[in-house]
């Protein structure tokens, strides 16, 4: 309702403005627009003619903030894509969903297709080499991908070289991250209060509380307290971390060789000490003319990448006792914070180094594009396209006796991995184009190969003696201990497709595709799959009786429906396979055995089925100031892998079968206004909203399949959904009789214990009253970028929010309710003198877990609204560059995740976007950057 | 030029690439089960489950609980299902659920492994036939425990590879046909001995389940057609009996000798073994064989004694023996009743009687002060006569009257008289250490005459049958200080079925058959009644266990396939 509304105050404000104001039509909203090229599957389409759900983000919008990954750059910007920063750690990615969740079984993450080569990573590109980006949504646009296309495609487009002067843009960026919204411990005064008031909750009646030596026991941390040692371990281990980026490119050519190359150098220092990422890319592009008729070039990208990671502290930075010393007198680590509790090892202790803790990643991939252009008639295009994608990667890690990851175990841990991946695609693509009076018509015709290979190899070993060594000598390990694993995969893909354009006089427009995919993961004789596609689109603005309608630029109406597929049979995945069994002997010989996998193969899996209905219509009016494009999508995905578990009878367990289905409808809004255009004054608006109901349609038997909280799966809900008790509050004091009327377990509730609801009301908490409490899914989420412009001064503000989706969070249980340890100090606890509504009453020597119905209070509304970033620039005046042989040159500064509303009051002290987890939280973040181009 | 360029790529690009799999670092039946080397790997797996049911509490609760042989007082809320019938549901009962499951896991790899091994490359045909005897006899093996257990259920030949939803039920003469035709198979084709791999089934094992399934097969059927499968049934036997010097089996000369623990490895007497190795990671799991504890009674905490390896690890009180399984020998001439059970415990911890002590156990106080000596004076006495003078005899009496009513329902089920046949001095690591490592003996060549016998009376061959028994009870009989074995020498007269079955419960108490032969022969309820009073759930359709619901709720057509009677 909210958003609605907010919709049409921009759109009354353009109008408004477009009416009092001048009637110089802004440059890059012309009517031209339309007549730019979309880059679709195996193809182009000019946007006038499109006819599917295709969304386009150019290289302004992507390089309007910086960001180390380019997908970020597109969160909340196109709709009907959901984005989430992965997690605050160095070179986290982004977690993407399209139109919701359609697979349960199977990734529900978009196809990425870069250069026309599909394999590789966005990730993996510089910002400010992409020329722009593509979202295909509708089934009408995927389903020439066939069994790829379900979850939607990403296309990606570099920067070629153009004719003419000879172009060097050098794009930098410094940045600076923390503020990190994460909740306290709970220290001091506030700390030995739960403490007492968990010993006071013990008491039977007529005790009183004893002194604090009795209460804490432990005489190291009773010592602690006495000299007011206390330990804020979470400020201990987050640090203000840094980012920078680099990245210089030279285009330029003549008419018939034209060349793009860039450099570029990213790196981030993450929050934690000894965790950082390093990444070098090169990339070359290079066009040739060959004669009229042909043309040739490559595309081509060189990454080097160095990651180090750390087992995250967080979790133990929260729980541990908020006590000791954290350093010794020459500032090193003490392991055993608190003196004499060996038992306790410091959250700080892989600060040590990376001779305690490395993990470290270093890989280098090779990204490599040929195409042949030929045009033998006019009219007739016929392009071969050869790609390969290549990645190697190594992981080392060394774990120290006394590392985080290895306390619980007291001896050290080294391993080394490596891998290879190796793809290549081979695309042949025809095309025809046939233009005569009012009909034009495209054919495409396209015969595609995938194959792709990896294998694995990894060593490793425990008790290790020296940290210096890292794992570069396993021969240090200890013998008996050394495990060694080399594991291949492999996979191919067969495909031919055709797709017919059809225009009436540009108003009416068809489209109809059919592919078929061929892959070797399916079963012999079950290998090829068929996905069809058809679409329409009427332009009502080219209509006779629009001609009155002076304000419409344009107006049209598209209609589609297609299947695509979604690829979520992993490799040998119709294969029964089996494992060994070396517990067999007859008398004392040894015998070796094989056994099914209680998991067998299915020879009859098929391709999940994505079938889907989209409406669109896009409108432009007022000299295009206003332009709109709103889509309405009904999804349906049949045929999902699910795994069924079979009759005992049979020997076996279970196997995976198509037999659920999901279904996912859905409206996306995009809305793009100039809302004052002024000489030297222009503001800009663009809103994107989408909206997404997803449920599951059928299960095995049409039944719920009741796992854990996080695990269940449950008719008429979202894929994703948590399933648990309801929270209903703390029971009070007044409310006794009611609470000991209802028991759980046989106890009956009584003040101060978690109130849940009795959903079957017959006063007995138990499964019957587990019910569906919510969805990480949002019920709606929205994008509002605003863009100033005033004579050399830009600012932009991109405001998102996401709302009605909930959260598990994992830090709302690190309640210490036994008072001992540490627990976050925002929890605010009942005790009769104060009757919250938050957490139940503490108790002596117990945990939070043991709390009758405690998981009712993990999951809760996490819909926040945020200022995700504000940007303010100055391009230096023409007048003033162009005598410094300066095309462009443009400063900036910009803080991101600034600020963030969050409904609930209990993610007050954490950045909900990071969905709940409790390591590496999400920071705020100050950037300044320069972009110059001579 | 150019057009041929475009019609040679075009071509190129069309021309489809293979799309088989290549999958080297997994394995699939295909590619191991192909050749002989690595078809011994399906063969060693289809052993692999039988693991789980002898020598496991799975086999001993499904084999012997519920009879008129055991009642478990002492621990009354255990395994109540099976010992007592009562709530006995599809749902419950686990090793009801667990068994189902093992069974039929291993009936998937023998069938995997008779119908691949035409395709497994065999050029020695002796061996292929060897191979395949094994999986037949393992199948026929697991199928004749299913059938008897479970009745007409699944009967599958084939090797799961698709989802299989859906279940008919077959009749139990189909079951003992599949049974037969395999164990036929196998008798023929299996070797005479495996040399140290001697818990691979041999002819002998095959015959012996020939005998056994014969027999069992034939009580299905009546008149003539009933009389074939008695007769098949006797010359197994007959042919085991015969071919005795060849097999190398040979019954011990004393009853107790069977169960001495030094005899326990390559036993002479058996002819079906499950081995358990001492090198425990070859063993089904980390408990392996844990028969010895399961019949014990509790010694550890009385006067003058405490744990030890030879008395075993005591305290899980599952099985207590009927007033009527102590009262089926006449422990006078007949030595298996000392071979079987344990009467005397000696002092193995210093003692000396406390005032405290002397009233709890009802001593008389005279006692007070009285030591015991270790490894000379007798610490407790369990007995199933009475005793008199209880209370004036210096160590610790537990006899009939303090344990069993006169009725025979069991008054205080915490002492008794305990099966003493599995314990296991010599392999375990510990006196309280759970894992066994002795081998189970499934046949043994004594159970070949009780089956001799019991065909020949059901073909009215009275004679014949008191023959077979004697021969038990002639090594049965004591032979010093008196020389029991005339007296123990049955004649025609006295075969009768429930003759039988007592003589089985006298040699074979405990072996894993008990209830297997009570429902073979119909005498479930009517034995149960008669001599175990304090099961008094056991209905009729108890004959067959329930099909677990877990197995019925995962067919599409479990309405239809039903569940057993009377469930």
């Amino acid at each position: 309702m909210r958003v609605s509304l907010t919709i049409l105050l921009t759109i009354c404000c353009a109008v408004t403005y477009a009416q009092d104001t001048t009637h110089h039509p802004p440059d890059s909203m012309k009517v031209r627009d339309l007549n730019e090229t979309v880059v679709i599957g195996y193809g182009v389409v000019k946007k006038r003619d499109l006819t599917g759900a295709v969304y386009t983000i150019k290289k302004d919008v992507i390089m309007h903030a910086p960001v180390a990954n380019p997908l970020e750059s597109l969160q909340g910007r196109v709709p009907g894509m959901d984005i989430t920063r992965s997690s605050g750690a160095p070179g986290a990615g982004a977690d993407v969903l399209i139109r919701g969740t359609r697979s349960i079984a199977g990734g529900n993450g978009p196809l990425y297709i870069i250069d026309g080569l599909q394999g590789g990573s966005m990730s993996y590109l510089n910002p400010s080499d992409i020329e722009n980006v593509e979202v295909l949504k509708d089934a009408s646009a995927t389903a020439i991908y066939g069994s790829q296309g379900a979850n939607g495609v990403v296309i990606i487009t570099t920067k070629k070289g153009k004719p003419g002067k000879t172009k060097v843009s050098y794009n930098g960026y410094y940045g600076a991250n923390g503020y990190t919204q994460y909740p306290a411990p709970r220290m001091g005064e506030s700390y030995l209060q739960l403490r007492r008031e968990a010993w006071r909750a013990s008491l039977n009646p007529g005790e009183t509380l004893p002194d604090d030596a009795t209460i804490f026991a432990n005489q190291g941390e009773y010592d602690a307290i006495q000299k007011g040692q206390w330990v804020n371990w979470v400020d201990l281990l987050m640090h203000n971390s840094t980012q920078q980026s680099h990245s210089v490119s030279v285009s330029g050519g003549t008419d018939k060789t034209k060349a793009f190359m860039s450099f570029g150098y990213y790196r981030e220092n993450g929050a934690l000490k000894y965790t950082n990422l390093t990444r070098y890319s090169v990339r070359l592009n290079l066009d040739q003319e060959i004669s009229r008729f042909a043309k040739a070039g490559i595309q081509s990208q060189i990454n080097y990448t160095s990651l180090n990671k750390r087992k995250d502290p967080m979790s133990v930075a929260l729980s541990t006792t908020p006590l000791g010393v954290p350093y010794d007198a020459y500032g090193h680590v003490n392991v055993y914070p608190v003196a004499g509790n060996t038992n306790t090892i410091s959250p700080l202790t892989d600060d040590r180094g990376p001779e305690v803790a490395t993990d470290q990643t270093i890989g280098a991939t090779v990204f490599m594009n040929g195409y042949l252009d030929v045009t033998p008639v006019k009219g007739l295009t016929f392009r071969s396209n050869f790609g390969t994608f290549l990645s190697f990667n190594r992981d080392g890690i060394f774990q120290a006796a006394t590392s985080l990851n290895r306390a619980g175990d007291a001896t050290s841990y080294t391993s080394i991995t490596n891998g290879n991946t190796r793809f290549y695609n081979w695309d042949n693509v025809l095309t025809y184009n046939l233009n005569k009076g009012d009909h034009a018509i495209t054919i495409t015709a396209l015969s595609s190969y995938t194959h792709k290979d990896a294998d694995t190899s990894s060593a490793s070993g425990v008790k290790q003696v020296l940290g210096t060594q890292l794992f570069y000598n396993l021969d240090a390990t200890e013998a008996t201990s050394r495990k060694l694993q080399s594991t291949y995969k492999g996979s191919a893909t067969m495909s031919y497709a055709a797709r017919i354009n059809y225009s009436y006089k540009g108003r009416y427009l068809f489209q109809f595709s059919e592919r078929m995919d061929g892959a070797s993961r399916l079963a012999v004789g079950h290998k090829w799959a068929g996905f069809p596609s058809v679409s329409a689109g009427w332009r009502l603005s080219d209509e006779p009786f629009m001609r009155n309608a002076h304000n419409v630029d344009d107006l049209k109406l598209r209609v589609t429906y297609g299947v695509a597929g979604n690829s979520a049979i992993s490799e040998y995945g119709t294969q029964s396979g089996l494992t060994q069994a070396n517990n067999i002997s007859f008398g004392e010989v040894p015998a070796s055995g094989y056994v099914f996998n209680s998991t067998i193969g299915n020879t009859n899996l098929g391709w999940e089925l994505s079938a889907t209905t989209n409406l669109g219509l896009d409108m432009s009016f007022l000299n295009s100031r206003i332009n709109a494009s709103i889509d309405a999508y009904n999804t349906k995905t049949t045929k999902l892998l699910l795994l069924r578990t079979l009759p005992v009878s049979t020997g076996v367990s279970s196997v995976y079968q198509n037999i659920g289905s999901t279904n996912n409808k859905g409206i996306e809004i995009a809305l793009n206004t100039v809302n004052i255009a002024h000489k030297h004054f222009k503001w800009t608006s663009t809103i994107t909203f989408t909206t997404n109901r997803e449920r599951i349609n059928s299960l095995v038997g049409n039944k719920d399949i009741i796992d854990k909280e996080t695990n269940s799966l449950l008719l008429g809900h979202p894929v994703h959904s948590f399933y648990t008790y309801q929270k209903l509050g703390i029971w009070q004091t007044n409310e006794a009789d009611k609470a000991a009327a209802l028991t759980m377990g046989g106890t009956a509730f009584k003040p101060g214990s978690i109130k849940l609801a009795d959903v079957n009301r017959d006063s007995v908490i138990n499964n019957a009253d587990l019910k569906y409490l919510g969805s990480p899914v949002p019920k709606w989420s929205i994008g509002w970028q605003h863009t100033f412009n005033y004579r050399a001064f830009d600012l932009g503000i991109f405001v998102v929010a996401r709302w009605g989706q909930m959260i598990y969070g994992e830090f709302l249980g690190r309640y210490n309710a036994g008072g001992e340890n540490g627990g976050p100090a925002f929890v605010n606890y009942w005790t009769p003198e104060n009757p919250t509504n938050d957490y139940p009453r503490p108790k002596k020597s117990t945990k939070f877990s043991d709390y009758a119905g405690y998981q009712s209070m993990l999951y809760i509304d996490g819909s926040y609204f945020k200022v995700k970033n504000i940007t303010f620039g100055y391009t230096l005046p023409h007048a003033v560059s162009s005598r410094l042989s300066i095309d462009n040159l443009r400063v900036y500064a910009t803080a991101a995740n600034i600020f963030t509303k969050a409904r609930s009051h209990l993610l007050k002290y954490y950045d909900p976007e990071r969905g709940g987890a409790e390591s590496s939280p999400l920071s705020k973040q100050v950037v300044v950057g320069l972009n110059v181009d001579f | 030029m150019k057009n041929y360029l475009l019609v040679i790529l075009m071509l190129a690009g069309i021309t489809a690439c293979s799309l088989d799999e290549y999958n080297p670092s997994g394995i699939t039946a295909d590619a191991i089960w192909s050749s002989p080397e690595g078809f011994i790997t399906v063969v060693n797996s289809a052993y692999s489950e039988q693991r789980a049911w002898y020598g496991k509490d799975n086999g001993e609760w499904m084999g012997e609980m519920g009879t008129d042989l055991w009642f478990n007082s002492g621990r009354a809320n255990y395994a109540n299902e099976l010992m007592r019938y009562e709530n006995f549901i599809p749902s419950k009962g686990n090793p009801n659920i667990t068994t189902w499951g093992n069974m039929y896991k291993a009936i998937n790899i023998c069938n995997a492994g008779i119908n691949r091994i035409g395709n497994a490359g065999f050029t020695d045909t002796v061996m292929r036939n060897q191979r395949e005897g094994e999986l037949r006899y393992l199948r026929a093996f697991y199928y004749y425990h299913v059938v008897e257990q479970w009745g007409g259920v699944i009967l599958s030949t084939t090797e799961t590879n698709d989802a299989i939803v859906t279940a008919t039920r077959s009749d139990v003469k189909d079951f003992y046909k599949l049974i037969l035709s395999d164990l036929d198979y196998a008798a023929k084709h299996l070797p005479v001995s495996y040399g140290a791999e001697y818990s691979r089934a041999t002819q002998k094992s095959a015959l012996a389940m020939l005998a056994r399934a014969n027999l069992a097969c034939a009580y299905y059927y009546t008149g003539g057609e009933q009389q074939e499968y008695f007769k098949k049934a006797k010359a197994a036997v007959d042919e085991i009996i015969a071919r005795k010097g060849e097999f190398g089996v040979a019954l011990w000369d004393n009853y107790a000798d069977v169960f001495n623990p030094k005899n326990n490895k390559q036993n002479k007497e058996a002819l079906y073994t499950i081995s358990n190795s001492l090198t425990y990671s070859l063993d089904y799991d980390q408990n392996a064989n844990r028969l010895h504890m399961w019949f014990l009674t509790t010694y550890s905490s009385k006067p003058g004694l405490q744990q030890s390896m030879d008395y075993g690890r005591d305290g899980t009180r599952y099985f207590m023996p009927t007033h009527a399984l102590l009262d089926f020998y006449d422990d006078e001439k007949d030595s298996r009743f000392d071979g079987s059970f344990q009467t005397v415990w000696i002092c193995n911890k210093a003692y000396t009687w406390t005032e405290t002590d002397v009233k709890n156990y009802g001593k008389d106080p005279s006692l007070v002060g009285r030591t015991m000596v270790v490894g000379v004076d007798t610490a407790m006495y369990i007995t199933k006569h009475s005793v008199s003078d209880k209370s004036t005899r210096p160590y610790l009496v537990v006899d009939r009257d303090s344990v069993y009513n006169t009725n025979g329902t069991i008054k205080v089920g915490n002492d008794y008289v305990p099966l003493k046949k599995f314990m296991d001095p010599i392999t375990r690591s510990a006196a309280n250490a759970q894992p066994g490592f002795l081998d189970v003996l499934v046949i043994r060549l004594a159970e070949m005459y009780l089956i001799g016998a019991e065909a020949a009376l059901q073909l009215g061959d009275n004679n014949a049958a008191a023959a077979y028994i004697n021969v038990l009870r002639t090594r049965a009989a004591k032979k010093t200080p008196v020389d029991y074995t005339a007296a123990m020498q049955i004649t025609a007269s006295d075969v009768t079925l429930d003759f039988i079955l007592d003589e089985r419960a006298r040699e074979l108490a405990g072996e894993h058959v008990r209830w297997f032969d009570l429902k073979r022969t119909g005498k479930l309820v009517d034995r149960i009644h008669t001599y175990n009073p304090d099961v008094t759930q056991v209905k009729e359709f108890h004959r067959l266990r329930p099909v677990p619901q877990t197995q019925i709720d995962a067919l599409t057509n479990g309405a239809e396939f039903g569940q057993n009677a009377g469930y």
